[in-house]
């Protein structure tokens, strides 16, 4: 299992629920994940590309996945991975 | 020692030392006693971020503040409100220090509680006020400037890094914020 944790306004996406436990390989799975237990995430982290949006930073264990392989970045149990609007870290 | 400076956005977090020499703004900018150059800030220097209330980060602050005379950290920065032209419903704080001492921050903050992970160099950050950058351009939009206020205002925000581009082995003196 991985956590993957939602920040500021993108709380609201999920309800609320700011800490998701759940099993995904990689980033887009994580995304796909999310996506399918929460609707209101549909479309806030991927353009219709399902490239990552300029607007949202992507964070594993701390690291901007942008520095990584992207949305492809593996995955691993215990993983931490962080949601953030990309205008925060100015 | 907390900075509060009506008019400014934002608080700080300051050892005492560093406050001492108003004439060096970049005297913080360091690893292990060292000043860094543009170079290695570019290479180097960035903050975890955090996102809560603005009473959550007045408590954190002073909790943190031992950190920062003892230099385990460089400076925080902190919002007083949330950054709204930026759709932010919570405010900032951004924790400094040189990415080779990171994990120790890291260490220090998760002692009080702190969960977000979120490390980003200063580098992304210029990037985002540069014309064309996420920040900058946001800011234009929200500002409703004019085509060549927008135009003026890029040409300044290219000009304010110039200085730090063309010099990197200059040592860090940061910007005024």
């Amino acid at each position: 299992m991985i956590t993957a944790r939602l920040t500021g306004g993108l709380r609201k996406l999920t309800g609320g629920n700011d800490e998701i436990l759940l099993k995904a390989g990689d980033v887009n799975e994580c995304i796909d994940k999310l996506e399918q237990k929460y609707s209101d995430t549909k479309g806030k982290f991927r353009d219709e590309n399902r490239l990552l949006l300029d607007s949202i930073n992507i964070y594993i264990n701390g690291d901007n996945i942008r520095d990584l392989k992207e949305l492809g970045t593996a995955l691993q149990k215990g993983d931490e991975v962080d949601f953030m609007s990309g205008f925060a870290a100015g | 020692m907390k900075i509060d400076k009506r008019g400014s956005w934002y608080k700080f977090v300051f050892s005492k030392e560093d406050l001492d020499t108003p004439g060096d703004p970049g005297s913080h900018i360091r690893y292990n006693k060292r000043r860094l150059t543009n170079k290695e800030f570019s290479e180097h220097w960035g903050k975890w971020v955090l996102l809560g209330e603005s009473e959550e980060f007045e408590e954190l602050a002073e909790k943190l503040d031992p950190y920062v005379e003892s230099r385990q950290i460089s400076c925080i920065k902190y919002d007083r409100f949330p950054q709204e032209w930026f759709d932010l419903d919570q405010c900032v704080m951004c924790v400094y220090c040189d990415d080779r001492q990171r994990d120790e921050v890291l260490e220090i903050l998760s002692q009080f509680g702190v969960k977000m992970k979120a490390w980003s160099y200063e580098r992304e950050v210029i990037e985002k006020w540069l014309p064309g950058g996420l920040h900058l351009e946001r800011w234009i939009e929200k500002a409703k400037l004019s085509e060549k206020d927008a135009e003026t205002l890029r040409r300044e925000s290219k000009q304010r890094y110039k200085k730090f581009f063309d010099n990197p082995d200059e040592l860090c003196s940061g910007w005024a914020q």
